[in-house]
């Protein structure tokens, strides 16, 4: 069992939907996210190449957060999820500072790292994760990467995709495709 | 390209510098006691005790007494300190900083009572209990004092090792930290005891060490900028926050300026005796061993792996 985000640039619009889903589901404090939409332009005009990407915690193999946590609090859980538990967080910050796509954040209530859960909570009861479940264009498919039927797989094999720094190490499990 | 980004933008994300000053003070105090005890136990180890002067030996107390007062700059960084004793509750094998918070406990008592048994002599009877501890504890003093030199150099190399273990900062991933932050530290403690010492012939023989320890850490910090140069576009990108970038004038003035080149030439004519022996010399190490971790920790941040 490996959780996995395929998420499709071609048809995300960036209506940021999924980063409302999100506060409201997560209960995200008022000037913090754990989803956000990232435009990128690439080219000159007139040859412009336009990208929308809705990026999150890639919840990675290998991640750096959780390597360098000196308590364990956060750690990787079931399915590959990587979770906080806020019993153990000192809020040192160091998985803050090893992320290299800047997810995570203090949260000012519980003064713990926060950061996308792949909504862990809903994941367990079988629903989708929030973001996933309005998405309007529905660019955004979660699964299980180790199932060779699911639809995450199917995607991966048909589609061409791409993660973000890959060079980094980390391994995420948030596919893009492109 | 142009990438514009809903949350690493100033309004939504202020945070973006997460270890600020107070990380990079403790940085600098501890770097600065692991080089005095290091420097005073070697002291002791090859040339003796008797040759110790008062300096050298209140200046192993006084660093490890600094080591829980820069401990402190730690504590103000913690988001959530009502759960601090999680530190010692767990433990993450994989984590430098778990390996820290506890030699953090054990170094300040070996220095400690490493420093007791040096000052042991001197102390006056209503010392009382304290004397008769050192007195008992004389016997172990040639392993206090190794004790004491391998505290030192964990202290002085583990925070390098820290910022390198986060491999997705490219300006921090890089073996040579370690060993920078260990020379720098070495170097501002030199720079400390020569500022405490009463005696003419130790202040020159700090001096002549710090000059040593001045030139170790321009080759270091030239074979980082080199590697950077040499290697990979993330790298790349790190050397630039130097040359151009962000960081470019705090690092010139403030770590190769101010802080090496200058006390370096001061140093120099000190010794041969062109100007007159100041304390500008050792108040420019001290700065630039400062700036060294402020401007390594904040550009640390900045530096990030191409998407």
């Amino acid at each position: 069992m490996r959780y996995a985000m395929v998420i499709d640039t071609r048809k995300c619009v960036g209506c940021m939907d999924c980063v409302l889903a999100c506060k409201s589901e997560n209960h995200v404090p008022d000037g913090y996210c754990r989803d956000w939409i990232v435009t990128e332009t690439t080219g000159k005009f007139p040859d412009l190449r336009l990208e929308i990407r809705s990026e999150r915690c890639n919840h990675c193999d290998r991640p750096p957060c959780a390597l360098n946590c000196p308590t364990g609090a956060i750690h990787i859980d079931f399915g590959g999820i990587v979770l906080v538990n806020n019993d153990k967080c000192t809020g040192c910050k160091n998985c803050m500072v090893a992320c290299p796509y800047g997810v995570g954040f203090i949260n000012p209530k519980t003064n713990c790292s926060d950061k996308c859960t792949f909504c862990a909570h809903r994941v367990k009861e079988g629903q989708m994760p929030a973001c996933v479940s309005v998405c309007p264009t529905q660019c955004m498919t979660f699964g299980d990467k180790d199932d060779p039927n699911s639809d995450v797989s199917r995607l991966l094999r048909e589609r061409k995709w791409k993660v973000l720094k890959p060079e980094a190490g980390t391994n995420p499990n948030v596919y893009y495709l492109i | 390209m142009e990438i514009t980004s809903t949350k690493h933008n100033p309004m939504v994300s202020p945070h973006l510098d997460v270890w600020g000053w107070d990380v990079a003070l403790y940085l600098f105090f501890s770097g600065l006691a692991a080089g005095v005890l290091i420097i005073a136990a070697i002291q002791y180890l090859y040339y003796g005790e008797r040759k110790m002067s008062p300096m050298a030996r209140y200046a192993v107390i006084a660093a490890s007494i600094i080591v829980p007062l820069a401990m402190l700059g730690l504590l103000h960084d913690l988001a959530n300190k009502a759960n601090i004793l999680a530190f010692y509750e767990y433990w993450n094998f994989t984590s430098t900083m778990a390996v820290g918070a506890r030699a953090l406990l054990i170094i300040p008592p070996v220095g400690l009572l490493f420093g007791l048994t040096l000052i042991n002599e001197g102390l006056s009877e209503r010392w009382g209990r304290l004397k008769v501890l050192g007195s008992w504890l004389k016997k172990y003093e040639p392993i206090l004092a190794r004790l004491t030199l391998v505290c030192g150099l964990f202290l002085g190399t583990y925070t390098g090792i820290l910022l390198s273990a986060n491999f997705g900062r490219p300006l921090w991933n890089t073996a040579l930290l370690p060993v920078l932050f260990l020379v720098s530290g070495l170097s501002t403690g030199a720079a400390a005891m020569t500022l405490l010492s009463k005696d003419e012939a130790e202040r020159t023989l700090l001096t002549k060490l710090d000059i040593n320890l001045i030139v170790a850490e321009m080759g270091l910090l030239f074979l980082m900028l080199l590697s950077f140069a040499l290697t990979t576009r993330a790298q790349h990108d790190a050397l630039s926050l130097f040359l151009g970038g962000g960081f470019t004038a705090s690092f010139w003035v403030f770590i190769v300026g101010a802080g090496l080149v200058a006390p370096l030439f001061l140093e120099q004519l000190q010794i041969r005796g062109k100007v007159m022996e100041t304390v500008v010399p050792s108040i420019m190490v001290l700065i630039g061993g400062l700036a060294l971790r402020v401007i390594i920790v904040m550009a640390g941040q900045a530096s990030m792996i191409p998407n």
